[in-house]
């Protein structure tokens, strides 16, 4: 999700100077960041839709003030700003509901109602994977955490990052935010290859029900099918393959914590091989103790 | 609003978030030492990246539209998935403009919904393409019995003396979330 920043900045600087036109920048900074703050507690927190349209409301009447907070005479980039002031209302919203919550306890009568099951789902429980994680050394667990699990790095670990590879902080954050931003490309990269692929496998199904409705009948139009058959059938396998090569970009973001790319692939092969090793010793041990 | 303990101003620390700040080596030995300050530049970067990455689903069935109202006009229009916009009502020459009606509207299929404020109350209409049978209803969001229910051949629907607060409205196979409140 983007914010275009020249335009923003500039319907924030008419808003400040302008007179009477300030109401009409005001609208139009509000155009340009609505979608964007509603969906600031669904991308940043997981939150659901009935939280996000409280919290646009809960910032339609705090967007005056907060418009006249921005520093127009640094050269932040206004998204990194607003995600901050949005981060701190958010925490103010949430204190806020709290306050609102009001309890009443129900005196209608339930008892000829059938009573309501609620399923609680597990939270997945890592600690297993953390524990083989800890048998390994600095340089390959944190190599791991930040190619696989990016966003899971505590800042004690972007610490020992900075120290491990040699590199400032900022750069560490730089990197990690790199990588999560090529995870979710390729993620979305992945789910429009697979819808392809059911689109081919669409056409081909039809295709090969045609061809099977001539089979006594080998003439042009047979050949014709067998012809497009083949041919969506290669960019199939073309669509398969491209699913599971490895992603560059991914890659290309996390190779600066090394010298070059071949290292980086080198570096990450190996600790996953002695993770795996880890994990199956530890399951075998497990095993023996029952 | 400090940030994290305040030994650098907020600007100067976003300012090294972008990699722009003159101070680079004198925050990087703070943040060594400092776990506040650490803390919270690890998660505006992780918010960073995950505000960048994200992508808005759009959403066909159950758009969500929040309208504000206040004397007797609409003053402002947000919704999650289809195009809000504030439309002028005409006036007489004594009166003068009547202030504005909010008006969502999608594609062809999705039924039109205009928001007009008549006092305190709010009038709902929606507009389908053609005529059909169907059975439409309002209820506040929560309850089980709808506030009103029509079933009507018309292809206008119109709910009138609608209280601020949040509601349903289920007309055919489109469900509506509306949000009315008082600016």
């Amino acid at each position: 999700m983007d914010l275009r920043d020249s335009e923003i900045k500039s319907s924030i600087s008419n808003y400040i100077t302008g007179g009477e036109d300030s109401q009409k920048s005001l609208s139009e900074f509000k155009k340009l960041t609505e979608i964007y703050v509603y969906n600031f507690p669904r991308a940043a927190y997981r939150k659901d839709m009935d939280t996000c349209s409280e919290f646009y409301i809960y910032m339609l009447e705090r967007f005056e003030s907060i418009i006249k907070n921005f520093p127009l005479e640094e050269n932040i980039q206004f998204k990194t700003w607003f995600n901050y002031v949005l981060r701190n209302q958010f925490a103010h919203f949430l204190r806020y509901q709290k306050k609102q919550a009001v309890f009443e306890l129900s005196l209608d009568d339930h008892e000829n109602e059938s009573a309501l099951e609620v399923f609680e789902t597990e939270g997945r429980d890592y600690s297993f994977l953390y524990d083989c994680l800890q048998n390994l050394t600095e340089i390959e667990r944190l190599s791991l955490k930040l190619f696989y699990m990016p966003a899971g790095l505590t800042p004690d670990e972007i610490i020992s990052s900075a120290d491990v590879f040699h590199l400032p902080i900022r750069e560490i954050l730089l990197i990690q935010g790199n990588i999560i931003k090529a995870r979710a490309d390729e993620t979305e990269r992945a789910r429009q290859t697979l819808l392809k692929i059911s689109y081919i496998n669409n056409i081909l199904r039809e295709l090969k029900y045609r061809l099977h409705a001539l089979r006594n009948n080998m003439g042009v139009d047979s050949a014709r099918l067998r012809a497009r058959i083949t041919r969506y059938e290669a960019s199939k396998t073309r669509k398969i393959r491209d699913l599971e090569s490895p992603d560059r970009i991914l890659f290309a973001a996390f190779a600066p914590l090394f010298e070059n790319m071949v290292r980086a692939k080198r570096r990450l092969s190996l600790s996953k091989k002695k993770l795996k090793m880890i994990i199956m010793y530890n399951i075998n041990a497990q095993k023996r103790r029952l | 609003m400090t940030f994290g303990c305040g030994y650098f101003p907020e600007n100067e620390m976003l300012l090294y978030l972008e990699g722009k700040s003159q101070r680079s080596a004198i925050i990087e030995d703070h943040l060594r030492t400092c776990s506040d300050c650490l803390g919270e530049i690890t998660e505006l970067n992780l918010l960073n990246a995950k505000m960048e990455s994200f992508i808005p689903a759009k959403i066909k069935h159950e758009p969500t539209l929040v309208v504000k109202i206040k004397d007797g006009s609409v003053v402002s229009a947000f919704s999650s998935s289809v195009s809000a916009r504030l439309i002028p009502l005409a006036g007489t020459r004594s009166t003068g403009s009547k202030g504005f009606k909010a008006l969502f509207a999608s594609g062809v299929l999705n039924p039109e919904v205009s928001v007009q404020a008549v006092g305190g109350l709010c009038r709902i209409s929606l507009n389908t393409p053609g005529y059909r049978h169907t059975v439409s209803e309002i209820r506040k969001k929560g309850e089980m019995l709808p506030l009103f229910a029509k079933n009507t051949l018309r292809s206008e629907i119109v709910f009138r003396g609608i209280k601020p607060g949040d509601y349903q409205i289920k007309s055919g196979e489109y469900l509506i979330n509306i949000s009315v409140r008082k600016a």
